[in-house]
């Protein structure tokens, strides 16, 4: 286990993301059901989202800000791979229904990263995958197919 | 369709992963944040451009609730805790704690319907998923 000091950046970390992720996606769906147009909503939170953060990185408020000048391209795809997602996600979420598209997003998202770090692909260090880490990752997917098949039924 | 489900999840990793390794240049998250919705916004413009034939409808956003167009400030703070817990523990473990902090968040979100939401509140099937969430975590972290 890692000591307690260590825990409260991955912590801060779980909770802006989880909270940013769900909440940020009620703030964008109101706005793409006013627009009648999601890619115009996910425009508007990319220029938000790229102002806040640019001014945040010039202030140095976490960390030093270095321009990445050495950084290989492909390092710079996050965006591009970043968009492509939010985009599919709506494509697919329409053609299969949510549960069906969650349940599959989900095993898509658990599968690729136990094979980044199982391989340490893109620049990532080796992390072997373990059985009790292979349990854990069965339940998370029974999780997130539960609710999502739950939340169908409601609005059929 | 399914298969393709999966591969599209598939990029969220990758995503991770892909600014992970941007950090080891930039030396800061929110400097990574910034680089990544640049080039999201990049090719966001010059995709709706191109559908729209150089006329993007941005009168469309007209008199949406101020608080809708603040989407992207709590977004950056996914991003920038993904690019934390990537660097920290890795991709897999990653995916896992964003994976299971949005159930939970979503789960509080629907249960005192914040922000305009349908109220759902907890019910048999929710607790049965927050439990096997962190049972999850657990089995993942120890």
């Amino acid at each position: 286990m890692l000591p307690a000091a260590e825990l409260v950046a991955p912590l801060l970390g779980t909770v802006g993301a989880g909270l940013g992720l769900s909440l940020g996606l009620v703030f964008n769906v109101r706005l793409a059901r006013h627009a009648g147009h999601p890619v115009l909503a996910s425009l508007m939170n990319f220029l938000v989202a790229f102002t806040l953060t640019s001014v945040l990185a010039l202030l140095s408020v976490l960390g030093t800000s270095h321009l990445p000048t050495h950084a290989p391209l492909w390092a710079f795809g996050g965006g591009l791979v970043g968009v492509t997602y939010v985009t599919l996600t709506l494509l697919t979420a329409r053609a299969l229904g949510v549960a069906a598209s969650t349940a599959g997003v989900t095993l898509g998202q658990i599968l690729g990263a136990r094979v980044i770090d199982g391989f340490g692909l893109l620049g990532q260090h080796v992390r072997p995958v373990s059985g009790t880490a292979v349990l854990g990752v069965v339940l998370l997917f029974l999780a997130v197919t539960l609710l999502a098949r739950e939340r169908a039924r409601e609005t059929t | 369709m399914l298969p393709i489900a999966v591969l599209v999840g598939a990029l969220l990793p990758v995503q991770f992963a892909l600014n992970s390794a941007l950090t080891a240049f930039t030396h800061s998250p929110a400097a990574t944040a910034s680089v990544s919705y640049g080039v999201g916004l990049l090719a966001l413009v010059l995709g709706l451009t191109l559908v729209h034939r150089g006329r993007i409808p941005l009168y469309r956003l007209q008199g949406a609730p101020g608080w809708s167009f603040l989407g992207g400030v709590v977004g950056s703070a996914y991003v920038i805790g993904s690019v934390v817990l990537t660097r920290l523990l890795g991709t897999g473990l990653a995916v896992s704690l964003v994976i299971a902090a949005q159930v939970g968040a979503g789960l509080a979100l629907d249960h005192f319907g914040s922000f305009g939401t349908v109220r759902r509140p907890m019910n048999r099937t929710r607790t049965l998923a927050l439990v096997l969430v962190l049972t999850a975590l657990g089995l993942q972290v120890l």
